[in-house]
């Protein structure tokens, strides 16, 4: 079933039939693919550059104040003195210029990263903020008291962890940088539905986001409170 | 030669086509083992069919977003149909049939699943998404696939297919980590933050594994400077991708001449990165839930190594197999 061989790694120039046969290649083909490739490849590069201008208030976060420190003494070392907030509105502007060009020069290719809902923008992993947030459900008894059903990553009454732990629901549900997600009335209809069907001694789910933020290391992590806070009602929720 | 000539040449290089059918395997395998979680889970329109319908997604009254939902009308059963085509296109990828067509379908299917529930689809579905392409275009289907057994009545034939795919797929990862590590600028990521970001990711709730969150407070405390140096060593490790075209084209280039060539070859800078990279992604994959996240990095790095080496280990594998085999059939027919 397997054939084993041994021939150089590399070769150009020539192309290879599948039964192994060596054929010449086109003249052509070599210098258009090269040329195609080099179109993607610029395409690409631009892609890759940030897509969003420099926010003002992003100068207040110490990290950038040091990034901004920076410059302004290499500016200085090439005899360029600049008070600091001329040269962050110098930043600004340039990042709105830079943003609008990458625009212009991407603007004939759109469609395909549109329809492949393909870009080079990466921001993997970037978690490790020392405020993050945990779901909490909780469901409303005959008696009108709340009953905790899920608190992420500790308690978990009803076997939902499965569905709430997999990632394309977290990314629905786990707030950004600007609130809440534009899903995430969504996933609350969602997730109280399927409560209230299996579960008839509830008559109400209530969601919501403890913002909690971590302690040094041997500190415990403190409460900060309940944000996005969502009822439905089973009255709501059946047709 | 010229300057010309000379890119001409780089762009036209041919090589096993064991590497890039081997990363085919490992993406479209990745990408099959998520959206068969999403079915075992019971997600499909929870996660992709309009709200009217149960779902998460947009709503049946909302301008469509997705080709499908333009073409056919927005309901819970052309939610099944993407995901279906989606599925059977990953399990084509994985075994090679029609290859190019399947990875070309997969891309778009993906890309419409991604319209229907953006906030579900996440960095490394684009990543996959990206690589896809790449491979709809490259040889990646010419051996170790269906398509290869048609053809020449094997699995593994010897066929050469040109190169540039794997150089893309090296760009990609540069852009990907390199992006990625100058993006940690939050004071956690760096020395203002005591580099606490590891420390502080494995007590949220969302994302630390149980395992992780069952650590006892004073055993994070014991280990807080360990996660402060494997923060740094992270944010180091993904700024130094920037260099890995050129530590590549170093090891594919390793018969010139040059000191420093030599002496990068010779340090196995690559091979280093690479390994830290590996130790990365499965230190993630055991302390954190993020899914088919460091699978899917990790299923990109068969573009780094050599073809020939990738060559020798799918020969070895199948010759370790084949044994085991025919061991497993003298065990069962003694005679």
């Amino acid at each position: 079933m397997f054939a084993a061989a041994s021939r150089p790694e590399y070769s150009t120039g020539v192309t290879h039939a599948p039964s192994g046969v060596a054929r010449p290649a086109p003249r052509p083909w070599p210098a258009l693919r090269a040329a195609l490739l080099t179109f993607v490849l610029a395409v690409q590069c631009v892609a890759a550059t940030p897509a969003q201008p420099i926010a003002p208030e992003r100068f207040a976060r110490a990290e950038n104040q040091r990034l901004v420190g920076w410059l302004r003494a290499a500016l200085a070392a090439i005899g360029i003195s600049i008070e600091r907030p001329r040269l962050e509105q110098t930043l600004i502007d340039a990042s709105e210029d830079l943003i609008a060009l990458r625009s212009q020069l991407l603007e004939p290719v759109a469609p395909f990263f549109r329809y492949t809902d393909t870009r080079q923008q990466w921001g993997l992993f970037l978690l490790g903020s020392r405020q993050c947030f945990r779901l909490h459900i909780q469901g409303r008894n005959r008696d009108g008291g709340w009953e905790l059903l899920y608190r992420a990553g500790a308690e978990d009454r009803l076997g939902l962890a499965p569905w709430l732990r997999y990632r394309r629901l977290r990314g629905i549900f786990n707030p950004n940088q600007r609130g809440a997600r534009a899903q995430y009335r969504g996933f609350v209809d969602w997730v109280s539905r399927r409560i209230l069907a299996e579960n008839i001694e509830y008559d109400a789910i209530r969601v919501s986001m403890e913002r909690l933020e971590i302690g040094e290391p041997g500190e415990p992590t403190r409460s900060l409170g309940f944000e996005h806070v969502e009822v439905r009602t089973r009255a709501e929720l059946v047709p | 030669m010229s300057l010309v000539e000379r890119w001409i040449r780089f762009w036209d290089r041919h090589e096993p086509a064991d590497a890039l059918a081997v990363l085919r395997i490992l993406v479209g395998a990745v990408v099959l083992s998520d959206l068969a979680e999403v079915g075992r889970l019971g997600l499909v329109e929870a996660l992709w069919a309009p709200i009217e319908d149960g779902g998460i997604g947009p709503s049946r009254h909302a301008r469509p977003i997705s080709l499908t939902y333009a073409w056919l009308g927005a309901s819970a059963s052309h939610a099944w149909l993407i995901y279906v085509i989606a599925c059977m296109a990953a399990l084509a990828v994985t075994l090679g049939a029609r290859t190019r067509a399947s990875a070309l379908v997969l891309v778009v299917a993906y890309a419409e699943l991604s319209r229907l529930s953006p906030d579900a689809d996440r960095g490394i579905d684009v990543l996959l998404r990206n690589a896809l392409l790449v491979l709809a275009f490259s040889g990646a289907g010419k051996t170790l696939s269906y398509d290869a057994f048609r053809a020449h009545g094997h699995l593994h034939p010897f066929v050469r297919v040109p190169s540039w795919p794997r150089v893309f797929l090296v760009l990609q990862l540069t852009v990907l980590y390199f992006w990625a590590g100058i993006l940690k600028q939050t004071a956690p990521w760096t020395a203002l933050g005591g580099y606490s970001a590891l420390f502080l990711v494995l007590q949220q709730p969302h994302y630390a594994s149980f395992a992780s969150l069952a650590l006892s407070p004073e055993l994070l405390a014991a280990l807080s400077p360990l996660l402060a140096m494997a923060t740094f060593v992270t944010v180091f490790w993904e700024r130094g991708a920037l260099v890995l075209p050129l530590l590549f084209y170093f090891r594919e280039t390793r018969t010139r001449t040059g000191r420093v060539r030599a002496f990068v070859n010779r340090a196995r800078l690559l091979e280093i990165w690479v390994a830290l990279g590996v130790v990365f992604h499965l230190s993630l994959a055991l302390s954190l839930e993020l899914g088919i996240f460091p699978w899917g990095c990790l299923a990109l790095y068969p573009a780094l190594a050599r073809p020939a080496a990738i060559r020798n280990v799918v020969a070895r594998t199948a010759r370790t197999i084949r044994r085991i085999a025919r061991g497993a059939a003298r065990a069962r027919n003694p005679r």
